[in-house]
């Protein structure tokens, strides 16, 4: 039996600025974390293929919510930054044979450098006219410079990445230890996915992360406390597309394979439903929605394989209502949870989190 | 020494003349009023020094540079602060975050700093939240609200906070937008109070833009009066109070009291 | 010459169903200032009702076009009172993010019930042959013409001199105005989907027929953004030359450029016009730009 103070006191300021509001807080991360390092252990390998996965799509979508999220503009041409990390990574570690440790980070820069050219039209524009300049982006890299540059994306037919050991020299990448087993790139996700987390946090509690929010609640009151709208803009497209190229470099490893429809809109969509569905605006809710969206083709399949199959008619191409269910899952996740839960799973964690703190005696 | 020279400005919108030809000056630690009737432009005149505004003829100048080819970001960290006739708040953020945001241009640590809170955000950060308690939140009363969402205060509050921004900036000049508008009696002793304090002791230049001219005569050392977009008199109150343009612009138009009266007689 | 002219007058047919469209758009846009992503979904599902009245049920024209109609006009209800009622009021990217939403579910019950494959759209319209000099030109592209235009000379009408017309002009103008006069303003956002699902009902006719029917006729809503961007969101003038620009420029690049830069310019050269045109008259040609105030 474990007794919990009534209440936290803080006695100085550092303290109330802190992260860990409670000792309890960090205890359970730390619990969490030694959770994640053994359970690669227990895992299948498609499991432990699914959870690579997880721990790529936190890190794009807490990319997204910084700049959709934090500074309120609109992307959807996330999708395709991922996919110039990805580019970037495979032609780093395949044509440059550079190691790991600069071909994920050079891929997060040209993204960001890609971000702030495609963040320019932000400088004028706003609101839905900025949201068709990010379409335009979308298509132009994933449905025509992904395709149409052959000598370094390989155009429809695909690139091939090896993946590379860590760490690597610049020269030979496959030096090191090798990650050619799942369970290995495991645990390079999982530190990348982490380390994204946490930086995504310390900007929202910062300067950097409060002029962002500041930006998306109220433009023009920004500019004249004395923030430079324009910088911080670019700012926010930069970082976002960071994380978006990191995300694009560890999915360039994982598949060993890429391809331009693979950062198409549908991707774009995909991590926005995940920032929407775990509540816009918060880090935590990213990671949340992160998890649910890479779950939920594994629920769907799971429930459609075991329950609706047989109960389909004969005649009917059930491949259809596969293809159909894929196609519409993200949306109907939007719409879901823009109506029924607008604030998000996070919404629901905290409740979750109120109400069990309480149990079993609610004051009501 | 003055402050802030304003010399002949104009503004139009359309064909709306919001600002003809304006032109004054703000002496160095003055509490300046400025008057007006609905839609003489007050607002447009402070919208014109913060940048938000750009007059098409004229010049501003603080501290004897040119405010007119600045961004309003840059005006900022000139030292000129301000608050909002109709609130600017971030309604979403705490009351705490909002004061932080007006401190902005003073946080030093940039983006890579604080992407790695641990180390110098987080010792920059410590220290202004301590000066920030100590300065503004204990001097605005404004503790037991501090991480209340600003959306979900009460007007007057709201306003106590709008002003706790513009003093988060450590402003040189302070320009105050109707502080005390649409407020009850009591929230606007305490308004009074702390426009005063800021005034004497942080050594602040105000630029006080109001309507109630009883409380202008009371606590301003000039007066500028402002009348369809014109500049009619500035003076000091006792000036102010007695002259004859400024009793017509308040109290209508003389002349038109005078053609009232006799149409009745016919 | 003769290509050149083909591929202008099948241009401007395309363009006068990309005007009418893009019209859809504005409609929605004027009452609600939401832009309506799934307008794509919308024309292709209208395509697949008449798809399936005419083809699959086998039903007389007239009787195939009203229930198509009334199909369309009961998902419009829907769609404003299940998803667009429930956040009024809510920050813009709800309002874009539900649309998108709606447009990828439109899309999956498209695939789920036809597959992905083309398929043909009935032929009931009565075919003639149409030459200018020794160029031939496809029927459908003159009833393309046709229909469109009587359609936009009938909103025209509709907006203009109707009742209800200058009624939803009324609430475009002035939203709170238009309350305090006792216009339920509710009402008026349905009508504006329902006039926006039968317009993409005869562009989803009219497209279908020109390519064939399958759910990726809903991309047809990247050209009409391009279109709505050159107009400026908020004009019907601006909607009806933008979608004539876009059709007439669309065609043409795809025929003398397709070889040069590939099947998948068409689709992106939109967005080339339409980022060209954000950077230098970010709010359309003949869009309003709000100014905003302190
Ligand atoms: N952005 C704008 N666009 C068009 N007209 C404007 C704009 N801003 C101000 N005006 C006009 O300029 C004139 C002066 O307005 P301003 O807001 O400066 O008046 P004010 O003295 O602050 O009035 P109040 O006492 O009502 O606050 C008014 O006629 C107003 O309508
Ligand atoms: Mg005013």
């Amino acid at each position: 039996m474990a007794f919990y103070p009534s209440g936290i006191f803080k006695v100085d300021y550092a303290s109330d600025e802190g992260l860990f509001p409670t000792p309890v807080i960090i205890r359970s991360s730390i619990l969490f974390i030694i959770f994640l390092l053994i359970l690669p252990w227990f895992l299948s390998s498609h499991m432990l293929y699914i959870m690579i996965t997880m721990f790529i799509a936190v890190v794009g979508a807490v990319g997204l919510n910084i700049l959709t999220g934090f500074t309120g503009q609109i992307s959807v041409a996330h999708g395709a930054f991922i996919g110039v990390g990805a580019y970037t990574c495979a032609y780093f570690t395949q044509n440059l044979a550079m190691p790991i440790w600069i071909s994920i980070p050079a891929g997060g820069i040209l993204t960001a450098l890609a971000g702030i050219f495609f963040g320019l039209p932000s400088i004028r524009i706003k609101g839905l006219y900025l949201l068709m300049a990010t379409l335009a982006a979308q298509f132009f890299l994933a449905d025509y410079l992904f395709v149409r540059w052959k000598s370094v994306t390989g155009g429809v037919g695909g690139f091939h990445v090896n993946r590379p050991a860590f760490p690597g020299i610049p020269g030979n990448p496959n030096l090191g230890i090798e990650l050619y087993d799942d369970s290995r790139l495991y645990y390079l996700a999982m530190v990348v996915a982490v380390i994204a987390v946490f930086a995504a946090i310390n900007i929202g509690r910062s300067k950097t992360g409060r002029a962002f929010k500041a930006i998306r609640d109220r433009d023009i009151a920004s500019a004249l406390i004395g923030i430079d709208v324009v910088r911080y803009k670019l700012m926010s497209f930069a970082l976002s597309s960071f994380f978006a190229g990191v995300c694009g470099g560890l999915l360039a490893y994982s598949w060993k394979e890429i391809s331009p429809p693979v950062f198409g809109l549908d991707v774009s969509i995909a991590y926005l439903a995940m920032i929407i569905c775990g509540g816009i605006g918060s880090v935590r809710g990213a990671v949340l929605g992160a998890i649910f969206i890479t779950f939920l083709p594994e629920g769907i399949m799971f429930i459609m394989n075991n329950i609706v199959i047989d109960l389909l008619p004969s005649w009917y191409n059930w491949g259809y209502l596969f293809s159909g269910l894929h196609a519409m899952m993200y949306g109907l996740v939007i719409v879901l949870f823009l109506i029924l839960e607008p604030e998000g799973l996070n919404k629901i964690w905290i409740n979750f989190r109120n109400s069990a703190k309480i149990w079993p005696f609610p004051y009501y | 020494m003055n402050k802030l020279n304003i010399e002949n400005i104009s503004l139009s919108f359309g064909g709306v003349k919001a600002l003809k030809n304006v032109s004054f000056n703000v002496a160095e630690g003055e509490l300046h009023a400025i008057v007006g009737p609905n839609g003489s432009g007050k607002t447009s005149l402070l919208n014109s020094i913060s940048g938000f505004y750009r007059p098409h003829e004229g010049k501003i100048s603080l501290d004897g540079e040119n405010l007119l080819k600045l961004p309003s970001h840059i005006i900022a960290t000139r030292g000129v602060g301000r608050t909002f006739q109709h609130s600017e708040l971030f309604k979403a953020s705490s009351v705490l975050d909002n004061i932080k945001l007006g401190r902005h241009i003073h946080y030093s640590k940039g983006i890579f700093s604080n992407l790695f809170y641990w180390g110098k955000t987080r010792k920059e950060e410590t220290a202004a939240r301590k000066e920030i308690e100590m300065e503004i939140i204990d001097l605005l009363e404004l503790e037991s609200v501090r991480k209340e969402p600003v959306g979900s205060l009460p007007y007057g509050v709201q306003k106590r906070v709008d002003l706790a921004r513009a003093l988060a900036l450590k402003p040189e000049i302070l320009l105050l937008d109707e502080p005390i508008g649409g407020m009850n009696r009591e929230e606007r002793e305490d308004m009074v109070r702390y426009v005063l304090d800021v005034h004497d002791f942080w050594d602040v230049t105000v630029i006080l833009v109001e309507h109630d001219m009883s409380i202008v005569m009371d606590i301003s050392d000039r007066i500028t009066v402002l009348n369809f977009g014109q500049k009619l008199v500035d003076g000091t109150p006792k000036e102010i109070q007695s002259h004859p343009e400024v009793i017509r612009a308040y109290l209508g138009d003389g002349v038109s009291a005078e053609s009232l009266s006799n149409s009745v007689k016919e | 010459m003769d290509y050149f002219l083909f591929l202008l007058i099948t241009g401007i047919a395309t363009g006068f169903v990309y005007a009418l469209l893009a019209l859809g758009f504005v409609v929605i846009y004027k009452a609600t200032r939401v832009l309506n992503f799934a307008q794509g979904g919308l024309v292709m599902l209208g395509g697949y009702f008449c798809f399936t009245t005419l083809g699959q049920f086998g039903l007389h024209p007239l009787l195939a076009f009203s229930l198509a109609a009334i199909a369309s006009i009961t998902i419009a209800i829907l769609i404003e009172r299940y998803l667009l009622k429930p956040l009024i009021g809510k920050s813009l990217l709800s309002l874009v993010m539900v649309t998108i939403g709606l447009g990828s579910i439109i899309e999956g019950f498209a695939i789920a019930l036809y597959g992905t494959d083309e398929q043909a759209m009935p032929e009931v319209l009565p075919e003639f042959a149409v030459s200018i000099g020794s160029v031939y030109i496809p029927s459908i592209y003159v009833w393309a013409i046709i229909i469109s235009s009587i359609l936009i000379v009938a909103l025209f009408l509709f907006f203009k001199f109707s009742n209800l017309g200058i009624v939803m002009r009324a609430v475009s103008n002035n939203q709170p105005g238009a309350l305090s006069m006792g216009i339920r303003v509710n009402h008026i956002f349905a009508i504006s989907w329902i006039l926006a699902s039968l317009i993409a009902l005869a562009g989803g006719f009219i497209l279908g027929s020109i390519s064939m029917m399958s759910p990726s006729l809903s991309i047809v809503i990247y050209p009409l953004f391009a279109a709505v961007i050159i107009g400026g969101l908020d004009s019907i003038p601006g909607a009806l030359i933008g979608g004539l620009v876009i059709g007439v420029l669309q065609l043409l690049v795809a025929g003398y450029l397709g070889d040069l830069t590939g099947a998948s310019f068409k689709t992106v050269f939109p967005f080339l016009i339409l980022l060209l045109v954000l950077m230098i008259k970010p709010y359309g040609l003949f869009g309003t730009h709000e100014v905003e105030r302190l």
